[in-house]
């Protein structure tokens, strides 16, 4: 009993609260709950990567907060008449963080390397065939044909006396401990599950950062995330969950940002065109998957799966983008089961047997089945639940499966795609080119995970790749858009808000990009953390 | 001690092992499923670099060639490389296996503390009405999931009275000064996970050390020391209690798998750097190497406590003892 | 024959016996009306309150309690009463089924392996020893993540990795009484084995397994609960266990909601309490050890 005694005093001793903080130095605390999977933009593919790269790496070309291209490592930049030649003249007397000197090496490098090899940015160097040093400060990229998103791609630089030694297999597991960047951060330890620790650049050549350190601190769950911002502990978070919105709005410390996500979940179909299919047949008809469009409530899907952060989607590039989004408006398929129901009927679709399922004239029911995933979060399973009661609601019968991301990969691409419909999701670039490919006819089985094909799509595909004139190019992205809203393999269910919060009592200069409408802390450029500063 | 009874212990202990590295191996080979799924939608995986990560990862070959491999690799203690990490899974599993070390030998030790003194109120006071607290609050704690004791524990203690730290197992980022500094912080942090976890286990502990009291006091050398007049307090605590104890250490043994699940969710509503979260982490991940290695050190480590019991128990047992 | 009448004449009077003592035990007593209480719950409470886990909203997101709502609402708008009774019927069923399960193969495998004996037998322990040194709760997880999460799968998959315990139990139990002189007379008369194991030995091992079962029971739902908040089980389904996810989820303990994980919390302590009550109630009548008389 006595020993019991002691030992309770003992924990209540050392529960006395501890001075937390160094308060010499200016550390700026953020918290997360995805944390990245390495140091190395060679093998990164977790979107918690920014936090890294965007710390310790630059481009060659960077965005300002409006999203207009300026000059990173380039101090600027020309393309020659046949659009196949573009020489960068490079910044000079930029120095890595381990003191060596940034040139033209380094970007003939990091360029080779990613064109020769297949990692994770690659993808961005589409007609790219070479990279060429002209002198110590200049360097040449050779396209096939014209590039239109040239100056949008971004790609980190890495140091070439660090990486030169590096066969291309050898990419594809190294990582530095402490990776060498010329950006205003240096990440200084990573203690995995923890934190990440950053030191500031002293000698960044776009001026020093007023700040000494960031941490990122890694939470497992949100509950304890949203705490630590309340009581200070943490000074920034980069998401929130949707109901907790409220409760953070009313704390006079606390700035909550809400700005248009750059991401979009739709409900995606099975349209594969072949016998190895294994979907259901029926869903390849566009009239069924024209009608779910007008089926599906998307507002009360915003209001319940996001709490009312979001917007309902329609085409498929978010409206974030800017003007590369297609508005559909006089062409927009509300809600009205009533029309769906029209549509179906007219295409055959008829309940004949009394069993509130429609069946086609040879009596195949309109019964699919709906993988889930639901190690994403529960947006997707909400939704889910919504749209198979809409759907129902029209004589259309889901099955849903839940199961993980693996999962319903596998199914998609190694079982010969086993279902029907499904809900995924992807996030936008700034350049449409990428998302516009993900439902192109070359790309079944790789970034398309529906398997749809349409020839004048394909067409038009072709012709926005090199179209660098921007009113022709928009004309060509904006029709693309409306044939994939008319065809619906992919149908947009919304287009999630980026909801992040800070801390107003401690630090200032927190900027939102693009200007007064977008991110504050997860950033397409380096606007606040070179801004933020102590109150 | 008894040699033969160790050399037996012993030998059991390694064909457990064998048993386990197999049935682990099988169960991440016999799953359905891509095993680079999860890469694959990441970006686009060509036919060669496919054929790359097999041969990286140990997938390509015949079932049992690739079985052969695997056990070489163990022995050189080469658990592969992390699938999200690309570092060698020895690697992060050791960072995360001390974390949670640390938490399940305190958690353990405060259970057994708790669990003995209730169960032995209990047993010792049968009928009356200590007996039924101790057993009531005993069955009670049993039946609470332990991430809900977590859960109300985190929201009492952090959030409502904001004296204890909400997650982690130090203040993220602080460079400590000091040793002592460091250690400080980290106990700070133990508190509250290591006295959930412990509440969480207790319950069983005391039943069974109710049980195993119970069943000693009913025996004739405990009516015997009565009869001569021996206060109660003595009997059981200097007679009763050190042959109930015997049962209590394979039970613990035993429970140290349970350990495990606790430590999961303990480790999750805490934020807690274990290797329970990151099982989960990379359950989710689908970081097979990652999973295949906990798994492993995790059962290896049971084995390890299972065969300390067992010569604890040899020692301690005079029935063994001088056979 | 009339073995056979004796037979079933000193059953009943055993049982009829057991019922009296049992009565007389509160903790038994009382588990055992906890578990009648929630079976009301499950079955005839769909009766008395409708519940639609289809209708979203009605009630605003996460809602205090209000007239509608007696326990407020989840993070769709719907009731957590009905979510509670209606997620009863499921948390008892996938205990029990997967309690079956396990208790049937650790029956069969404790009872072969412990009248077997030898090396057939050294061989089945080491094997046990094996599963049981995994650790169990993340072979859920795995086994639930990869198979998929339906409540078809969740069973079978709690049912084939709890049986270890009740193995150990039941062929400690058949060793005993394997030693038995009815057992030898049986043996030396020319009585098949599985004759032997299946009308002699089970018979005396069954009092033991029953108060397991309802041990192992206990501790099926509270592993289904668990991996339900994992976020490893059937979300389409309300079970207990998906409303305290639910719950962790929307961050309910940040803004105070009890009312989302308190009650569903409560009730899985308590029902789990009842069966654990109940089991050891058993234990305590049935190990001579522990009874008074």
């Amino acid at each position: 009993m006595k020993k019991l005694c002691l030992f309770l005093a003992l924990m209540l001793l050392v529960a006395l609260p501890m001075t937390a903080y160094n308060s010499e130095k200016l550390v700026l605390r953020i918290g997360i709950i995805q944390e990245p999977d390495t140091t190395s933009p060679f093998i990164a593919t977790l979107a918690a990567f920014n936090v890294i790269d965007v710390r310790v790496y630059d481009n060659l070309i960077e965005y300002d907060d409006n999203l207009h291209p300026v000059g990173g490592l380039a101090e600027d930049w020309s393309v020659s008449e046949d659009g196949l030649v573009w020489t960068f003249n490079l910044r000079e007397g930029i120095k890595w963080s381990d003191g060596e000197d940034f040139n033209a090496d380094d970007v003939v490098w990091t360029y080779t390397a990613l064109i020769e090899g297949e990692y994770p940015q690659s993808v961005q160097l589409t007609g790219i065939t070479k990279c060429e040093k002209v002198d110590e400060y200049t360097v040449k990229l050779y396209t096939e044909a014209p590039k239109a998103d040239m100056e949008s791609i971004r790609v980190d630089i890495v140091p070439e006396h660090i990486y030169s030694n590096k066969s291309l297999e050898d990419l594809h597991t190294f990582a530095e401990d402490s990776p060498v960047g010329t950006g205003p951060f240096k990440l200084v330890e990573w203690k995995q599950g923890q934190f990440l620790k950053f030191e500031a650049n002293e000698n960044y050549f776009k001026g020093a950062p007023h700040i000494d350190e960031i941490v990122y601190v890694i939470f497992a769950n949100a509950d304890t995330l949203m705490l630590a911002l309340k009581n200070g502990e943490i000074d920034a978070v980069t998401s929130i969950a949707s109901n907790q919105v409220e409760m953070l709005e009313q704390n006079p410390n606390i700035e909550v940002v809400k700005a248009l996500g750059r991401n979009f979940q739709e409900l995606g179909f099975n349209c594969w065109d072949s016998p190895e299919s294994k979907g259901n047949p029926l869903v390849l008809d566009p009239k069924i998957r024209l009608a779910c469009d007008y089926a599906i409530d998307k507002e009360q899907i915003v209001e319940i799966a996001l709490t009312g952060l979001g917007t309902p989607g329609t085409s498929l590039i978010p409206p974030s983008v800017g003007d590369w989004h297609w508005d559909p408006s006089d062409e927009k398929h509300n809600y009205d089961p009533e029309k769906a129901k029209q549509i179906l009927e007219e295409a055959g679709y008829i309940d004949t047997d009394g069993d509130s399922i429609r069946e086609d004239s040879e009596g195949n029911k309109l019964d699919f089945r709906f993988a889930v995933i639901s190690s994403y979060g529960e947006a997707y399973v909400k939704a889910s639940l919504i749209i198979q009661k809409n759907l129902q609601d029209i004589g259309i019968n889901t099955n849903i499966t839940t199961m993980d991301g693996g999962a319903q990969s596998d199914l998609i691409y190694s079982q010969n795609f086993d279902t029907d419909m499904y809900i995924w999701g992807w996030s936008a670039e700034l350049d449409p080119s990428l998302k516009l490919s993900v439902v192109l006819t070359e790309q079944i089985g790789k970034r398309s995970d529906c398997f749809w094909s349409n020839e004048d799509y394909d067409e038009l595909y072709k012709i926005q790749v090199s179209q660098v004139d921007r009113e022709e190019r928009l004309e060509t992205v904006h029709e693309m858009q409306r044939i994939v809203y008319e065809e619906a393999p992919y149908i947009i269910l919304y287009y999630p808000d980026a909801v992040e919060a800070y801390r107003t009592d401690k630090f200032e200069g927190w900027t939102r990009v693009p200007e007064g409408i977008g991110n504050s802390i997860s950033q397409v450029n380096k606007s606040t953390f070179l801004s933020i500063r102590p109150k | 001690m008894n040699l033969s009874y160790l050399s037996k212990k012993l030998s059991h202990s390694i064909i457990t092992l064998f048993i386990v590295i197999t049935i682990n191996f099988f169960l991440f080979r016999v799953i359905p499923g891509d095993p680079f799924a999860m890469i694959a939608k990441a970006g686009t995986l060509s036919a060669e670099y496919k054929e790359e990560l097999s041969t990286l990862y140990g997938f390509n070959g015949s079932l049992p060639i690739q079985y052969v491999k695997y056990l070489r690799q163990l022995f050189t203690f080469d658990f592969g490389l992390s699938f999200k990490y690309r570092k060698p899974v020895l690697e992060i599993l050791g960072n995360r296996l001390m974390a949670t070390l640390l938490l399940a030998f305190f958690a353990q030790l405060f259970a057994i503390i708790l669990g003995t003194v209730i169960g032995t109120l209990s047993a010792a006071f049968r009928g009356k009405k200590i007996d039924v607290a101790a057993l009531g609050f005993a069955l009670f704690i049993y039946a609470i999931p332990a991430f809900w004791l977590g859960i109300v524990l985190l929201s009492f203690f952090s959030v409502k009275l904001g004296i204890l730290p909400l997650n982690g197992m130090v203040v993220a980022g602080l460079s400590h000064p000091t040793t002592w500094a460091y250690i400080k912080d980290v106990v700070h942090h133990l508190v509250l996970p290591v006295f959930s976890m412990g509440l969480a286990i207790c319950g069983g502990y005391a039943i069974i050390m109710r049980g195993s009291l119970l069943d000693v006091l009913t025996e004739d050398y405990i009516t015997t020391a009565r009869a001569k007049g021996l206060k109660r307090k003595d009997i059981v605590i200097k007679h009763a209690l050190p042959n109930a104890m015997l049962p209590m250490v394979t039970i613990i043994a035993i429970n140290l798998g349970f350990m495990v699940s606790g430590a999961i969710q303990t480790e999750t509503v805490f934020s807690w750097p274990g290797i329970g979260r990151l099982v989960y982490e990379a359950l989710m991940a689908r970081d097979y190497p990652v999973l295949q290695g906990a798994f492993l050190i995790i059962s290896l480590t049971v084995i390890i406590a299972n065969f300390i019991a067992d010569i604890f128990y040899g020692y301690l047992d005079p029935r063994i003892k001088y056979e | 024959m009339s073995s056979n009448i004796n037979r079933k004449k000193v059953m009943k009077k055993g049982i009829i016996r057991f019922i009296d003592i049992f009565k007389e035990n509160k903790m038994g007593v009382l588990g055992f009306y906890i578990i009648v209480f929630f079976l009301l719950v499950a079955f005839v409470g769909p009766l008395i309150y409708s519940y639609n886990p289809q209708e979203f909203a009605k009630g605003g997101l996460i809602a205090p309690p209000t007239k509608g709502f007696p326990l407020g609402t989840d993070d769709m708008g719907r009731s957590i009463l009905g979510a509670l009774i209606y997620g009863a019927k499921v948390s008892l069923m996938i205990g029990i089924f997967a309690t079956l399960i396990s208790v049937f193969i650790g029956t069969f495998i404790g009872i072969v392996s412990g009248f077997a004996g030898g090396k057939f037998d050294s061989v089945l322990m080491r094997i046990t020893d094996g599963f049981m040194v995994l650790p169990k709760l993340p072979l859920i997880m795995i086994l639930a993540a990869l198979l998929g999460s339906s409540t078809r799968n969740i069973i079978i998959v709690l049912g084939l990795t709890g049986w270890t315990g009740t193995t150990r139990l039941v062929r400690s139990q058949t060793l005993s009484v394997k030693q038995r002189p009815f057992i030898e007379r049986a043996v030396s008369v020319g009585a098949g084995k599985g004759y032997i194991m299946f009308r002699h030995i089970l018979p005396n091992v069954f009092p033991l397994v029953f108060s397991n079962t309802i041990l192992v029971a206990a501790g099926a739902i509270l592993t289904e609960t668990t991996l339900s908040f994992l976020g490893l089980g059937n979300p389409l389904v309300p079970s207990w266990g998906q409303i305290l996810r639910g719950a962790f989820t929307s961050g309910a303990v940040s803004i105070g909601a009890w009312w989302y994980f308190v009650p569903a919390g409560l009730c899985v302590i308590l029902l789990v309490l009842g069966f654990t009550l109940l089991g050891y109630s058993f234990d305590e009548i049935l190990n001579p050890k522990l009874r008074r008389y």
